[in-house]
């Protein structure tokens, strides 16, 4: 108790002003043109990302606009950078009941120019209504919508601000997930045509890098700007699970190169020895101090642990 | 329990302690709050005669307060502060055994503080504080209310031995909605009754031991939440005296079954002085 009183990473900063400068209801965010008929708003497109972050099973729907004459900065595949009045948003259904939306707003050219909030729908999906404290068991299911200062524990992991949308996540030539952000809209969309990338190794290898990168890079990655108050979930910067496409060609093609092989394996991941390895250990729990990730997830991910067991079981 | 007590004019108390909860709230986007923390009450009191005292107290609740990803905000807030009257009253006297009936008043300033109805901070601070306590110091930790505490203790004592029966009763009247939303069962009038006993020794001049079950029981809350209206606690304290009319005790207490049992635990340095 002591010691968590001087050092505990989960002490985030009470956000909630980022969220002022969203607007009250969804309806007035500019993601629907017509809410009750679901008609998207123009320069409104869905898209689902390559590798998906856990969030307790929950069905997810995640959408991006770019104001008219912008583009988003491409250039380098790492770090896209977004123009001002960028949005995007990602709903969370669970056991039928859509629950909340989200909504990341770029309020300036600063990196940390983001405000951010979700949308507590209402019983009758007439609308949903901004909540900057987040609610417990939202709409008696077992959802938690998050707190905007709990949106950056994660998202301020990356320069960027944006963990679902990059040329990892929309790029990759194996792309299987349905719904890819279409072509004409990634025209309309970037400043470059979608890459064409490879995840290197072999389909368990490509998989649990992939599970890895959406899970765990947002906090674990190298590129990832101190944060200059409570740590809040800012973890040392020794390990990375990162899929870095920045890289020379000839070094993205080599698994042994990847962030996670030359960092992890040998220390929380152990070749050969999934139960041996922290990384399923904790994976495999849930409470303060002994779950990963840290936040928004109160069930195990079966499936990811599967994952990463067959990969590190082969290693 | 130090034996000076009975001479003071003048007493002093800082006490600090730190716990850990999870337990239920009033409100239905934060049905439970989860936190750790410190409580820090300041305590004076004085005899004017022997027999009449008069004090007050005023505690701050510094919590770390979990919110619904499971990330944690810090949160300071401020209790209402309490003025208190006791009166004690010799039944009988026995070789060097003394018993005693204390009755009391106490009336608390409505200054807890509390957050806006979206956020529910400070109360949430205060709502971790009172579990500390095994919800038996609604008077100090409910915002919005007028407490009015009632009291009265039997005690018998001699120099190593003392026991005692206390029985509390605070009556909080609301005289605001403290931000709670609309969404939260507010009521005019709470009564959240407490008894407890304690037996405590004394083996030697500078050490005394004590042990205290208390039961409170929310007969009704200002405020209703999802948790059951009894609440037992045991708590147990180990006093060193430092110097004449100086002593420093050690506190560990811990809900027992009800709503906060297993949840919630503390324990805490209590440093006094008599004059």
């Amino acid at each position: 108790m002591l010691l968590a009183l001087g050092c505990d990473p989960r002490l985030c900063a009470d956000s909630a002003e980022r969220a002022q400068a969203l607007p009250p209801r969804l309806s007035e965010t500019g993601l629907f043109a017509d809410l009750a008929g679901e008609r998207l708003a123009s320069r409104v497109f869905e898209y689902t990302p390559e590798y998906a972050l856990w969030s307790d099973g929950a069905d997810k729907r995640r959408w991006v606009f770019v104001p008219e004459g912008e583009r988003i900065d491409t250039s380098d595949a790492d770090s896209w950078r977004f123009p001002v009045g960028s949005k995007l948003w990602k709903e969370f259904s669970r056991d039928g009941v859509r629950v909340e939306t989200r909504l990341l707003l770029k309020t300036g050219a600063g990196d940390e120019a983001w405000a951010a909030g979700a949308y507590l729908w209402r019983g009758d999906r007439s609308d949903a209504e901004l909540v900057p404290y987040g609610v417990v068991d939202a709409l008696g299911t077992r959802h938690d919508v998050p707190a905007t200062g709990e949106c950056f524990a994660c998202h301020a992991g990356r320069s960027s601000g944006v963990l679902g949308f990059s040329a990892v996540q929309l790029g990759l030539r194996s792309y299987q997930a349905p719904e890819r952000l279409s072509a004409a809209a990634a025209d309309g969309l970037l400043s470059a045509p979608l890459p064409e990338l490879d995840v290197p190794g072999n389909a368990s290898e490509r998989a649990a890098l992939g599970y890895l990168h959406a899970n765990c890079s947002h906090c674990h990655n190298q590129s990832a700007v101190a944060k200059s108050a409570e740590k809040c979930l800012n973890p040392n910067q020794r390990l990375s699970f990162d899929l870095d496409f920045s890289l020379p060609s000839e070094e993205v093609a080599d698994v042994a190169q990847t962030a996670t092989y030359r960092t992890a394996i040998g220390k929380v991941i152990e070749r050969g020895d999934p139960g041996g390895s922290k990384v399923v250990e904790l994976m495999s729990g849930r409470g303060a101090f002994a779950q990963m990730p840290p936040l928004g997830t109160e069930r195990l991910d079966e499936q990811g642990l599967t994952t990463m067991r067959a990969w590190i079981g082969a290693l | 329990m130090s034996a000076s007590l009975a001479l003071a004019v003048l007493q002093l108390s800082l006490d600090s302690q730190i716990g850990t909860s999870t337990a239920p709230y009033v409100t239905r986007a934060f049905p439970e709050v989860s936190g750790y923390g410190v409580v820090v009450e300041l305590g004076a009191r004085y005899w004017p005669t022997p027999r009449i005292s008069v004090g007050g107290r005023g505690a701050l609740a510094l919590m770390r307060i979990e919110q619904p990803a499971g990330a944690l905000y810090a949160e300071a807030a401020w209790a209402n502060p309490e003025l208190n009257l006791a009166l004690e009253q010799p039944l009988l006297e026995h070789d060097q055994w003394k018993l005693s009936l204390t009755s009391g008043w106490a009336i608390g300033l409505p200054f807890a503080e509390h957050d806006s109805r979206a956020s529910q901070l400070e109360e949430r601070a205060l709502a971790l504080a009172n579990a500390f306590e095994g919800f038996a110091e609604p008077e100090l930790f409910t915002p919005g209310v007028l407490p009015i505490t009632p009291s009265v203790r039997l005690e018998l004592r001699d120099a190593r031995w003392r026991f005692d029966l206390s029985l509390k009763l605070p009556l909080l009247f609301r005289i605001s909605d403290a931000s709670l939303p609309a969404d939260s069962e507010r009521h005019a009038f709470g009564f959240v009754p407490v008894v407890d006993c304690g037996l405590g020794v004394q083996p030697w001049r500078w050490f005394s031991f004590a042990v205290r079950p208390t039961l409170t029981w929310r007969a009704l809350s200002p405020v209703e939440d999802r948790g059951g209206a009894l609440q037992p606690l045991l708590a147990a304290s180990a006093v060193f005296r430092l110097a004449s009319g100086l002593d420093v005790a050690i506190s560990l207490r811990a809900p027992i079954a009800g709503p906060l049992g297993g949840s919630t635990m503390a324990g805490g340095i209590r440093l006094g002085a008599q004059f």
